[in-house]
């Protein structure tokens, strides 16, 4: 399986389960399971990802104030969200928005990777391509 | 592949006949692209109009509602806005690969991935253009011959 692949969906199933897990405690009143931060971070992650997409669709030319503008968006959101839920009462600011750097940096590093495999497909169809011309 | 070309003064216009006996996706480029040479697109360089033949062009730009249309070595502008482009030319091998460009596939030389889902369209003139991630899907199947060729 290809790695980026592996990795997204171990990430997601975790997800998925601890707010499925969440959801369950919260029905049954199973307050050792109930935890909101769950349902917080999972509203943050939806607002990051349509702030992301619709950033996207504009297609800035500058790739750098457009990756600036990736990681502004998502440590705005969660600050937003710390105030908002008080989540700095336990954790504060700095480690927040270094944890958004990090969690940045790596869907940074696993979109380049499969990148990476897309660019080397589109090579060899290239070169597959050039060498049917000649 | 067997090429013949003969020479005849009492030609008046270059005639090409292509013997082939199934008309798979070599022959279906080989007549995209003979199409393309006779494609020519109105474009103007210094108050003055040219004709350029669609398979000289590289790429095609809009840059501030204006279109540049790029070729190996020179730049022209376009009346014609990349929408109208894009659907006159996809038969001739020209693929979307921004909201704001079109390539001609056959002057792509390579890509290689950058940073925040963008690919570097190396050209066979050496020049460098982006490729946007939501196209890259266009690219291969021009790439494959199953859309634009």
């Amino acid at each position: 399986m290809h790695m980026k692949k592996f990795i997204v969906n171990m990430f997601a199933t975790t997800g998925i389960s601890l707010i499925l897990l969440a959801t369950i405690a919260l029905f049954f009143k199973a307050e050792y399971l109930y935890i909101p931060t769950l349902f917080q971070t999972l509203g943050a992650n939806i607002i990051i990802h349509l702030c992301l997409m619709l950033l996207h669709k504009l297609e800035l030319k500058y790739p750098i104030l457009e990756m600036s503008l990736d990681i502004s968006i998502v440590i705005i959101t969660l600050i937003v969200f710390g105030a908002i839920f008080g989540w700095f009462s336990s954790t504060p600011v700095w480690i927040l928005t270094i944890m958004s750097v990090i969690m940045y940096g790596i869907s940074l590093l696993l979109n380049l990777m499969s990148m990476k495999k897309e660019a080397e497909e589109i090579n060899t169809l290239i070169q597959r391509r050039n060498k049917k011309s000649n | 592949m067997k090429i013949k070309k003969q020479q005849d003064p009492s030609c008046p216009n270059i005639e090409i006949t292509l013997r082939y006996a199934n008309e798979d996706g070599k022959v279906k480029r080989i007549l995209s692209f003979l199409q393309s040479v006779e494609m020519q697109i109105k474009c103007d360089i210094d108050n003055a109009e040219k004709m350029i033949s669609v398979a000289d062009i590289y790429y095609i730009e809009s840059v501030d509602k204006k279109t540049f249309v790029y070729l190996e070595k020179s730049v022209y502008h376009t009346d014609h806005r990349l929408y109208q482009l894009m659907d006159d030319l996809k038969e001739y091998g020209f693929v979307q690969i921004s909201k704001s460009c079109i390539l001609n596939i056959n002057a792509l030389d390579s890509i290689k991935p950058l940073f925040n889902s963008r690919m570097e369209a190396i050209l066979k003139n050496g020049e460098k253009v982006y490729i946007n991630r939501g196209y890259l899907s266009q690219v291969k199947k021009a790439l494959r011959g199953d859309e634009c060729i």
